[in-house]
């Protein structure tokens, strides 16, 4: 799925830092508060860990994953990428839904 | 059919489970409302090669790089028994709208327009399913692959 106009920003991104330094601290803080961190990036099922980030129980992250990777063309043992705003990406990057919008 | 699916699975009922069937057609040539038209159900999403899609109220609007007609079982059948789901998908498959002859139509349409049909199996908590021999035999006739994600849970 290639995305229009979205990929989320990664904590280490190199433009969100570039950008911060030339912004007021107030500025600074609020910019840090959007950017989303991966919170899973491993090709097995998501730990507990990962559901209590999202604020969600583990049968529904799992159940919400499913729903994600069977409508684009996922299998269950393919990787992917997840975002602690709940954005879901393919190993490629690419946008394939969020596990909030599937709860 | 029902004979073969009710031995489907064999499972507990000692602890909460989740268990859901869904069924994917994807393919560029896909047009979804053809799908829709043979299979008779309006599906739980489905879109076009080169169509903006958006999943939902959190998630951009992306660009299709095939086209994609799904459906969860999730939403349509409230029972936790999986031989239901799969009652249900098998149903769809092979007589929609209880006409086989849809059915021979829905399978013509995945060879002329170079379909390919996924069937995926959920099962969160419980025992493994077991799909037994019958069913599978069943599944094999049918033009669609078919995988289980299982998983014991905590």
């Amino acid at each position: 799925m290639r995305p229009a106009d979205y990929r989320p920003k990664m904590a280490g991104d190199c433009r969100s830092v570039v950008v911060a330094i030339f912004q007021s601290p107030r500025d600074r803080y609020s910019n840090l508060s959007t950017v989303a961190r991966i919170i899973w990036d491993r090709k097995r099922n998501p730990t507990k860990h990962v559901s209590d980030q999202l604020g969600i129980e583990r049968r529904d992250l799992r159940q919400a994953i499913h729903k994600i990777k069977a409508r684009s063309n996922l299998g269950a043992a393919d990787r992917v990428i997840i975002y602690d705003d709940g954005s879901v990406t393919d190993e490629h990057g690419d946008h394939v839904g969020n596990i909030l919008d599937e709860v | 059919m029902n004979t073969a699916i009710m031995l489907a699975i064999s499972s507990t009922k000692s602890e909460p489970t989740v268990r859901f069937a869904t069924f994917r057609v994807e393919g560029d040539r896909l047009q979804p409302d053809e799908i829709t038209a043979l299979l008779q159900i309006t599906p739980t999403t489905a879109y076009q090669k080169g169509e903006k899609v958006k999943f939902g109220p959190r998630s951009p609007e992306v660009i299709a790089n095939t086209g994609v007609w799904f459906l969860s079982t999730d939403k349509i059948i409230p029972s936790t028994d999986l031989n239901d789901h799969l009652r249900y998908v098998l149903k769809l498959a092979l007589s929609p709208g209880g006409d086989p002859m849809l059915s021979l139509s829905f399978h013509d349409l995945l060879k002329k327009k170079n379909l390919k049909a996924h069937l995926t199996i959920f099962v969160h908590g419980g025992k493994k399913p077991v799909l037994p021999p019958s069913l599978e035999a069943m599944l094999k006739t049918l033009p669609m692959d078919v995988q289980i994600d299982f998983d014991a849970g905590e």
